[in-house]
């Protein structure tokens, strides 16, 4: 196994630093270059338009930016941008002071700034100086955020996706201490915000993707172009265990191509001890003993370390140097979908939202072929802006890529629906959905075009009952499964059909795993069967439905079930016919001594 | 489709003629739906598995893809009977048979009896008007159903519903039959073949209302299915052995019926031809007429 390990050591000064770039519209390479920081300054000389420009020049023009957060009470600078570093700020400084000296500092600058274009000014008419004061009204002199956990969680959530389409295991390394999975409005999470200081990253199996993407150099490469538009300070780590990927990851070890573990031991053994997120207690004993580099720990009697720091730091250990390698699982992460856009203005006239309808699906498809799910039921939240709301479920056959088919039953609801609101927002909920279940299929099938087989038949047949399910409801569409029965009632047992996913999925007949109804083949059996039965009148010796019967054929005794009690019954069918000629198939109930017609020849 | 109970009508015998027509003319000539005078239509035909059916039929049997509107005095008269040689050998196919709206649930042991596998079956229910009629056309589209029966009930379907279901059906590549009841103010049907049904004493009589290049109707009668009941009242094998009770009712039954300490079926009819002498069949008038 080969490891990649994307550190990000300043996420919670890189969700607004990406925010606040959106929000001035400001794009320019510096920008870019600063936010890939040290990895892209690597394969700068690769990237075309990517100018190697150290991190410190590229501030030039940016607001002195930090994020500070609430450590036992106390307000402290978690992190700063350059910018703010070079006005003197450092971490762990307090807020009061952190502002205090950026205030003074930008103040000092500005009358500098105006002291220099009076002295160098030839044209007093020329507005020199109108940037700075406009900059300074229009922007604030400098940005002050308190962390914000939920926004790490979301901004790790979209690496990670980015991260998928190079390899299915990703995972997120010391995430955001968040009291729930999933990212929301609330702001519980903040609370612990001043306690979570260890740096935040993914970690990527990608043994199995060098092929695809022609080398460990190239995979790099792409991986940060595709994290470039998220302008996160991104350190990258090689290793052959996930634990020692991580941790090299603070040597900026990148091998290129030519990955061997000899080198990427040598880097390992240099990494200082307090770089170390793992069993801090007890690597700073063994600072305390002198120790510097993890060289020097690696290279003492493990059964001693064991002694002394347990077995598990021994196991981590190893899991360092590549001895001991943990099984590669992925991990079960509580996925859900759920999107929402906002509309321009509000609409009463479904067909609208057309355009936004076929986004929200793109998005879902996405998000199904990321997480290799299927989807087998959404639904449509329809919203106005006072709060009004219409659901729309949908139901599905497993959906793992066909948006369009989505589309088209969405189309079936939409055409029929009524709203007496104006719908201001769209919202697509994936509320069925499982793993992907790819299919089999045959390899020298016949073309479907020209020849059914029965899974071509059950697929079409699918497809369609998806449709009908969405047009009339689940429990309009009726398939036979005779049952063990006497009583012709019983026996002609229609069941709902339903849709199968793909685990379940069977042929459409399998004779000889059901029950084989026509076990009487001289006895005539009706094409129709009545039920329940319908009592006929008697007067006279004579049988009447819609008009007289004359008894044709007779009898067939049905006589069961006389282990249930007040159950045993016994019928005599007849086989009569009516004024037109149309035969029936009636009985006379022994118990009731009562007539019923049952079913009818057609 | 590879199905050996399908035939192709023979073409046109002015298709010849047609490589010196106007392109635009020819490509209209290749269509279906294009009445040509006595000429045949060119498309696939099902086995009526009624030989004076079908030398009746144009092409020799049931047309594929093609609108078949099938009128009834009532629910019963003779359905199955008519189509189940086709659907029979249909349903022992890969592929579905479509019941929309049935006027009941088919019974699975007497579809068996006339050779429908019933496994094969589908039914649709639903009460909403447009709804039915997209689901038809869904199933018409799917091209997974080789038939296709709906069941008109009381929606009346007006000239334009028929319309876009005879279009549907163009589309399909199976038996599409539109069972409707005769009933006043019964709208035209714009279905290239028009059958009407009615059960007889002789046995089920069809009309051939309308078809393509037919001028006239025209009649032939079916005989009941052998299994059903046969025309005559002797039922004296039958209920010589078994009988124990007398019915007393208006029927050829006079024995008595015992009662059996069987578990289940205990009695079964005991059809003439079983290693019994034949019987003479009795008249076949019945007790009101």
């Amino acid at each position: 196994m080969l490891w990649l390990a994307l550190r990000l050591p300043q996420l919670p000064l890189d969700v607004f630093t990406a925010e606040l770039a959106q929000a001035n519209g400001n794009c320019n390479c510096n920008g870019d270059n600063e936010a890939t920081g040290e990895t892209t300054s690597e394969s700068s000389d690769e990237t075309p338009g990517d100018n190697t420009t150290p991190v410190k020049k590229n501030t030039a023009g940016k607001p002195p930016l930090l994020v500070y957060h609430n450590l036992r009470g106390s307000k402290k600078v978690l992190h700063s941008n350059d910018t703010a570093e070079a006005l003197g700020v450092r971490k762990t400084m307090s807020l009061v002071t952190a502002e205090a000296l950026l205030q003074a500092q930008l103040e000092e600058q500005a009358s500098r700034h105006s002291e220099h274009q009076i002295e160098f000014n030839t044209e007093p008419s020329e507005p020199a100086s109108i940037e700075h004061p406009a900059t300074t009204l229009t922007n604030p002199p400098y940005h002050c955020f308190e962390r914000d956990l939920s926004r790490e969680w979301v901004a790790l959530q979209q690496l990670a996706a980015v991260c998928y389409d190079f390899t299915p295991h990703v995972s997120i390394h010391n995430p955001p201490p968040l009291s729930s999975a999933t990212p929301g409005p609330s702001q519980a999470g903040n609370s612990k915000a001043g306690t979570h200081t260890l740096d935040a990253g993914l970690l990527l199996e990608i043994s199995g993707s060098l092929k695809l993407f022609k080398g460990l150099a190239r995979l790099c490469q792409l991986l940060q172009q595709q994290l470039q538009p998220w302008q996160c300070f991104v350190q990258i780590g090689i290793g052959p265990t996930a634990e020692g990927a991580w941790l090299i990851s603070h040597s900026r070890y990148l091998p290129g191509d030519h990955y061997s573990e000899h080198d990427y031991l040598q880097h390992l053994g240099h990494i200082h001890l307090n770089k170390t997120d793992c069993f801090t207690e007890a690597f700073a004993q063994l600072s305390k003993m002198g120790l510097a580099q993890l060289q020097q720990v690696l290279a003492m009697p493990m059964v001693e370390l064991g002694r002394r720091f347990g077995e598990a730091f021994i196991h981590y250990l190893h899991a360092l140097t590549g001895k001991h390698n943990n099984a590669l699982v992925r991990k079960a992460e509580a996925c859900e979908f759920c999107s929402r856009v906002q509309l321009n203005h509000p609409v009463t006239n479904l067909a609208q939202l057309q355009p936004v309808v076929t986004s929200l699906l793109q998005q879902l498809i996405q998000f199904l072929r990321r997480e290799q799910q299927q989807c087998e039921a959404i639904e449509w939240q329809l919203l106005s802006a006072t709060g009004e709301k219409k659901t729309v479920p949908v139901v599905c056959q497993p959906v793992h890529s066909d948006w369009q088919l989505l589309q088209q039953l969405t189309s079936i609801h939409f055409d029929h629906l009524s709203i007496n609101f104006e719908v201001d927002s769209v919202e697509l909920v994936a509320t069925q959905h499982s793993h992907f279940n790819q299919e089999t299929g045959d390899l020298f099938a016949a073309d479907p075009e020209l020849a059914l087989n029965q899974q071509e038949v059950l697929r079409r047949w699918q497809l369609l009952l998806t449709r009908l399910h969405n047009r009339l409801g689940n429990s309009s569409t009726l398939e036979l499964n005779p049952l063990p029965e006497h009583w012709p009632e019983q026996l002609n047992h229609w069941q709902t059909s339903e849709i199968k996913n793909g685990k379940n999925k069977t042929a459409v007949a399998e004779p000889q795993a059901q029950y084989q109804a026509d076990d009487n083949p001289l006895a005539p059996r009706p094409s129709w069967l009545i039920n329940p039965p319908v009592a006929l009148k008697e007067r006279g010796h004579q049988l009447f439905w819609r008009g007289p019967l004359t008894l044709l054929l007779g009898p067939e005794r049905l006589q069961g079930q006389w282990w249930l009690p007040g159950d045993n019954q016994c019928r005599d069918y007849f086989i009569a016919e009516q004024d037109d000629y149309r035969r029936v198939w009636v009985y006379h109930d022994a118990k009731q001594k009562q007539w019923f017609l049952q079913g009818v020849f057609g | 489709m590879t199905n050996h109970t399908r035939t192709t009508a023979p073409q046109p015998s002015t298709a010849a003629s047609n490589s010196a027509l106007n392109p635009v003319l020819e490509q209209l000539l290749r269509r279906k739906d294009v009445w040509r005078g006595h000429a045949t239509g060119q498309g696939e035909v099902i086995d009526s598995g009624f030989q004076p059916l079908n030398q009746r039929l144009q092409g020799g049997g049931w047309p594929v893809g093609e609108l078949i509107d099938v009128s009834q005095a009532n629910n019963g008269h003779g359905e199955w009977q008519l189509f189940s040689p086709a659907i029979g050998r249909l349903s022992q196919q890969a592929g579905l048979v479509v019941l929309l709206n049935p006027p009941a649930l088919p019974y699975g042991p007497g579809l068996a009896q006339l050779g429908i596998n019933y496994r094969a079956l589908r039914v649709v229910q639903s009460q909403e008007r447009q709804a039915v009629l997209a689901a038809l056309v869904d199933a018409l589209n799917a091209k997974c159903c080789l038939a296709v029966m709906a069941w008109e009930g009381n929606f009346n379907w007006r000239y334009a519903e028929l319309r876009k279901l005879q279009l549907a059906a163009s589309n399909s590549h199976g038996l599409c039959l539109c069972l409707r009841k005769d009933r006043p103010g019964r709208v035209q049907s714009p279905a290239p073949l028009r059958v009407r049904g009615q059960l007889t004493q002789q046995g089920l009589q069809v009309q051939l209302l309308k078809q393509r290049g037919q001028y006239q109707p025209q009649v032939c009668t079916l005989p009941t299915p052998s299994l059903w009941a046969p025309n005559h009242k002797d039922l004296g094998f039958n209920t010589g052995f078994n009988t124990g009770f007398n019915t007393g009712f208006n029927s050829g039954i006079n024995g008595h019926i015992e009662p059996s300490q069987g578990l289940a079926k205990v009695l079964t009819f005991n059809r003439f031809g079983q290693a019994r002498p034949p019987i003479k069949p009795a008249p076949g008038n019945k007790g009101g007429q």
